[in-house]
């Protein structure tokens, strides 16, 4: 989180001299103790977001691909003559216990076109879909796998 | 120089497309969150189809950067924002059982 603060902070001036790096350096190690004091980040988790980089960047290009194929199922459906959809409202369940991995979960369920997060109640999810074959094997899909794995890469 | 040009026009013109369908979209569909469902792309899909474009027209600077935190944001910002209304939707709507079934899992 350190190294992300510092390179945003390069990225808002637009260059790298030796005075902008100084008093980034400090500026973000003041940013990363008020966070730590205060929003229960701390070294031990840093790690875990080390160790997850790569699965990270998995996940993202996922995402991408995941959500240009469901653009095209969407887009079907607007340009079709005759608009035949059947919206659905579903409940399920997800073991995931990280709090900030059902965020990102819950995230990319609404980024993908086609279904909306409705709401999320502890591990209760309750997920909009345009239609019932969008909605199909959500409960198991590509991305509860990829967070699954990353959780076990947090713990062990 | 071309070949770069031809490319980033490519992505600007699918992104347009993207928000252009988007717009349709918002129109064709007859309930509110099924036009959620048709906006809801515009702002994730099309606006980062159109930014690609342009970083890859300026090539990598510290501005193309810049644009890259953008598409953070953006992915960050909007789930939020459609999340919200969609809830909002579904908590006031009495008659919500008319439009979808509910499934439950």
């Amino acid at each position: 989180m350190y190294i992300l603060l510092l390179l945003f902070w390069i990225a808002l001036n637009g260059k790298i001299t030796t005075e902008i790096l100084i008093i980034g350096a400090i500026l973000s190690a003041v940013i990363f103790w008020f966070m730590c004091k205060f929003l229960e980040y701390s070294f031990k988790s840093e790690v875990s977001y080390i160790k997850n980089f790569f699965w990270g960047i998995a996940y993202i290009v996922v995402l991408f691909v995941e959500m240009i194929k469901s653009a095209i199922a969407v887009y079907k459906r607007i340009y079709s003559r005759k608009i035949e959809i059947q919206p659905q409202i579903i409940f399920f369940d997800v073991d995931i216990k990280n709090e900030f991995l059902r965020f990102i979960l819950a995230n990319s369920i609404t980024l993908t076109p086609g279904t909306i997060t409705v709401d999320v109640d502890d591990n209760h999810f309750c997920v909009h879909a345009l239609d019932y074959t969008l909605a199909e094997g959500i409960e198991d899909s590509v991305f509860i796998r990829l967070l699954k794995k990353m959780e076990e890469n947090c713990n062990g | 120089m071309t070949i770069r040009l031809i490319i980033s026009a490519l992505f600007i013109l699918a992104g347009v497309h993207v928000i252009i369908t988007a717009l349709i979209g918002n129109f064709r569909l007859n309930y509110v969150l099924n036009r959620m469902q048709g906006g809801a792309t515009a702002d994730t899909m099309g606006a980062i189809l159109i930014l690609i474009g342009i970083i890859i027209k300026i090539g990598f600077t510290m501005i193309s950067l810049k644009l890259i935190l953008m598409i953070g944001f953006f992915w960050i910002a909007s789930p939020v924002a459609s999340h919200y209304l969609a809830r909002t939707e579904v908590i006031a709507n009495p008659k919500i059982l008319e439009e979808c079934e509910v499934v439950k899992k």
